[in-house]
């Protein structure tokens, strides 16, 4: 069950990988591979499957840290337990489409 | 300590009136205190102001009230270093005024019944809770949030208590804290859970309001920082 507790924990989870993963990406992107983006190169990168492992981890924690920390903003205005889980349901669907949309974007690379 | 003009204009919030009475008060001396200033204008110009007050000596919490914007006690404030003319004085936020500066406190008692912040000694059959003399590791945890004389500073200035219902407040939530890390107490750290919700812990911004008014100077800032601390590591029931 997500409670207040749980989603908590998560932000905190996710803030704590969000940092290192941001690093790992730009040392990767700019430093290893020389900022080459062309979409072949891009699509070589990714089919690696340690570069995919990467970004779909970093696309996961990226995701449910914004939009759970757009909900503990928007719980500052909830002024009923009702609107309170409103706000969490509406953040949620939004974390999972998101997610979704990122997962189409990478698709495109393989 | 700057010089304190000999006459200064108290403004105090009236209940009865929706308005605030101006009172011109003697200040004998810098370090006069609010309180003094209080109980002239009660005995010399207008015997129906509303206060409460009891030690005189900061230590019993009856007299916070809100002077120029911010909590202090009454009978600890002087009147001097303030450097304001007129001085205001309102009673605490988040609390339904009684009279004039007078509060009713049962809001910021209930948020201690409520977080379940009564100790149960591990041995109920001692008479005396067991001592923890200077220098043990186990007080060195509490000590510093130790000494709150429950005077509603802290509610008062917490963003949240006035305008969430059923918010715990700091108070509460340092009691909670205490509790949790006294070895001598048998629910312990069972009582978290009373805290690990938006209406708990999880919903304080920690702007540390309630730290800055503290007239004992409990770290009450820290001590959510430590209550969430524990929170992200301890099995929650």
């Amino acid at each position: 069950m997500l409670t207040d507790l749980t989603l908590w924990r998560w932000q905190r989870t996710t803030a704590l990988l969000v940092l290192p993963l941001v690093v790992a990406h730009v040392v990767l992107q700019y430093w290893v591979f020389g900022g080459e983006a062309a979409f072949d190169a891009v699509s070589a990168r990714v089919k690696g499957g340690a570069i995919l492992a990467l970004d779909l981890v970093l696309l996961a924690a990226v995701s449910a840290h914004a939009f759970l920390g757009l909900r503990s903003m928007l719980q500052d205005y909830a002024r009923s337990s009702a609107a309170a889980a409103r706000i969490t349901r509406a953040t949620l669907i939004v974390f999972v489409a998101t997610f979704l949309y990122g997962l189409a974007a990478l698709s495109a690379f393989l | 300590m700057p010089p304190s003009p000999t006459r200064i204009t108290l403004e105090v919030h009236r209940s009865d009136k929706s308005r605030t009475s101006t009172f011109e008060v003697p200040v004998p001396q810098p370090s006069s205190r609010v309180l003094d200033a209080l109980l002239y204008v009660r005995e010399n110009l207008d015997p129906t102001l509303g206060f409460r007050y009891s030690c005189r000596a900061g230590m019993c919490g009856s007299c916070a009230v809100v002077v120029n914007g911010k909590e202090v006690l009454a009978c600890q404030a002087a009147i001097g270093p303030l450097g304001t003319d007129p001085v205001r004085v309102a009673p605490l936020r988040a609390l339904p005024v009684l009279r004039d500066v007078m509060c009713d406190m049962t809001p910021f008692f209930d948020t201690l019944k409520r977080a379940d912040a009564a100790m149960r000694p591990k041995d109920p059959d001692r008479k005396t809770l067991q001592t923890m003399p200077p220098g043990d590791r186990e007080r060195a945890l509490i000590e510093k949030q130790n000494g709150c004389i429950t005077c509603g500073a802290c509610y008062s200035a917490c963003e949240w208590s006035a305008t969430r219902p059923g918010y715990l407040g700091p108070a509460a939530m340092n009691r909670v804290l205490m509790l949790a890390l006294d070895e001598r107490d048998a629910t312990g750290r069972g009582r978290l859970a009373t805290v690990a919700t938006e209406a708990g812990v999880l919903r304080c911004h920690g702007l540390g309001n309630c730290s800055t008014v503290c007239p004992v100077d409990v770290p009450l800032r820290e001590g959510m920082q430590r209550l969430k601390g524990l929170l992200a590591t301890e099995e929650i029931a």
